[in-house]
């Protein structure tokens, strides 16, 4: 139960985007991927759940080994893949339902229940899992627009919980909260680690040194350094992790 | 004149040129309401939106027109409910599947743009052939079928307008949950349910109003047609026929039917926007 690349180049049209990348995201940890903008992390983040798929003019080498399956060449059922991995995305972005129907609807699509009344315990379960469903009691059914960006964010979470993924991607899911809905948000991550393997994209280098478990600095599509947490921001390496973690650039 | 004189005075002449445009236009929508509720009330009775047209309906004597109104209503009906088949799918298709600066999205895109300024008689002639081809007649499936081409572009158009600036987001949120491109046409309809609300109703204002291509197509009868190979009455040739006769009564029951043609787009279009404020009312 693990993702790792084996020599991941990823092209978008002639721009070489990731540069031959070999990492292994130990499982049940947060990992936090780190590094200046444009480094490639997302893209990163979106060849692990084949979102990149729908980039124009991208190009796939090497291997991306999800519980050991080849996602990139084997012909892997995507859907399948997808519902495994989830996604937390920069800003939240509600489907145009209720906020029912948001965390029910990827469990619709999945046909994981046959009644609804499994439906709706498991729809309650998830909302109460990341501390939504006191906040919107009585409110199930209004359109998920109209809870607070925080909120938004959180809801995210549970859609995605809910249909039993085993990793989590979160790109930047802090980025566009509140001080205060962010740590929220955060302190939720911590909290669900014991169970998912959580690959965690962050901007805020504070971010990283709070909940990461193992670091993964990436700088020009490259991997620079990686390894726990610990090691790599009290005793980088490399010389360009010990410029990134001092500020010489960001 | 000093600077801020001028501004002021620049200021008023836009002002007085935009409240001329405007009353001059609520002057023309005036003034077509006007003649046709004061001509088309006084021949309209409850005769004429519930009985058949007479023996001597068309030189003044009893009936009314319900062929036509009945006729208008099937033909507009089943129309946009093929064009809605039709055209949902390609706008998904457009917009879902392929990518965005797809060649094949281009073409259709110019494609229906020049449909969409094809004039209606030409699709009527177009229809014409076509029957004569397959040795049909003037029939309510005729209609049906010119009148769904006629609209197709129109639904294409606007709805492919509303679906263009889809947040990308969202359909990334869906496929993250594990949906198929096919499953989350669910999402994508609900988001854009306001844009297709808008191009039913302009598709059922311009397939209800025209004259031109149902003229050849759907023929004309008294009678309200009880199979699809049977021709049907519409309003606007209802208008068309009685306003050329030279009888008054006739001319007058003319505007009662232009009349009723403009109270049921009314009536859509407020029905209309009443549902679409309902559906949209989970949009992001």
């Amino acid at each position: 139960m693990s993702i790792e690349a084996q020599n991941l180049n990823v092209y978008i049209k002639d721009n070489h985007i990731l540069k031959d990348v070999n990492i292994r995201l130990p499982e049940k940890q947060i990992t936090c991927i780190i590094g200046p903008s444009g480094c490639g992390k997302s893209t990163l983040l979106r060849t692990f759940n084949r979102l990149i798929d729908s980039t124009e003019g991208v190009k796939i080498e090497g291997k991306v080994l999800v519980d050991g399956q080849d996602i990139i060449h084997s012909g892997a059922e995507i859907t399948e893949l997808r519902r495994k991995i989830g996604l937390v995305s920069q800003r939240p972005c509600p489907l145009p339902m209720s906020i029912f129907g948001n965390v029910a609807y990827g469990c619709r699509i999945n046909r994981m229940f046959k009644k609804r009344k499994q439906l709706i315990y498991h729809v309650q379960k998830n909302l109460r899992d990341v501390g939504l469903l006191d906040e919107i009691k009585g409110r199930m059914h209004t359109p998920a627009a109209r809870l607070s960006i925080g909120q938004q964010q959180r809801l995210c979470l549970a859609r995605s919980l809910a249909v039993q993924p085993e990793y989590i991607l979160a790109d930047e899911a802090t980025s566009a909260l509140d001080p205060i809905s962010s740590k929220t948000v955060e302190d939720l991550f911590v909290s669900l680690k014991e169970r998912y393997t959580i690959i965690m994209v962050t901007h805020t280098l504070r971010q990283a040194l709070r909940i990461a478990d193992n670091v993964v600095f990436m700088y020009l599509g490259q991997v620079i350094e990686a390894g726990p947490a610990q090691q790599v921001f009290n005793h980088p390496q490399e010389e360009l992790t010990q410029k990134y973690l001092a500020g010489a650039f960001s | 004149m000093n600077i801020a004189h001028k501004k002021k005075l620049k200021e008023s002449v836009a002002k007085l040129f935009m409240w001329t445009a405007i009353l001059i236009f609520f002057g023309i929508v005036a003034s077509v309401l006007w003649t046709i509720f004061s001509k088309g009330c006084k021949a309209m009775s409850w005769d004429m939106v519930t009985q058949l047209p007479g023996g001597g309906f068309y030189i003044g004597k009893e009936g009314g027109f319900l062929n036509a109104i009945v006729g208008s209503l099937y033909i507009v009906g089943a129309s946009t409910l093929l064009g809605l088949l039709i055209s949902i799918p390609v706008v998904f298709f457009l917009n879902v599947y392929l990518k965005k600066h797809s060649k094949l999205a281009y073409v259709s895109r110019l494609a229906f743009d020049v449909l969409f300024g094809v004039p209606s008689i030409v699709y009527g002639a177009f229809g014409f052939t076509i029957m004569i081809y397959f040795g049909l007649r003037a029939s309510l499936l005729g209609g049906i079928i010119v009148i769904t081409l006629l609209i197709i572009p129109i639904f294409i158009r606007t709805m492919d307008e509303a679906t263009r600036n889809f947040p990308r987001d969202i359909l990334e949120a869906s496929f993250a949950l594990g949906a198929t491109r096919w499953e989350t046409l669910k999402v994508v309809l609900r988001q854009i349910a306001p844009g297709i609300a808008t191009a039913t109703l302009l598709s059922i204002g311009r397939a209800i109003g025209d004259a031109a291509s149902v003229m050849f197509t759907a023929g004309y009868t008294d009678s309200i047609p009880t199979s699809l190979s049977q021709p049907a009455a519409t309003l606007p040739l209802a208008v068309f026929f009685q306003l050329s006769s030279p009888i008054p009564e006739v001319v007058d029951r003319a505007y009662a039917a232009a009349l009723v043609l403009t109270i049921i787009v009314l009536i859509l279009s407020i029905t209309g926007r009443f549902i679409t404020n309902k559906f949209s009312k989970n949009k992001v």
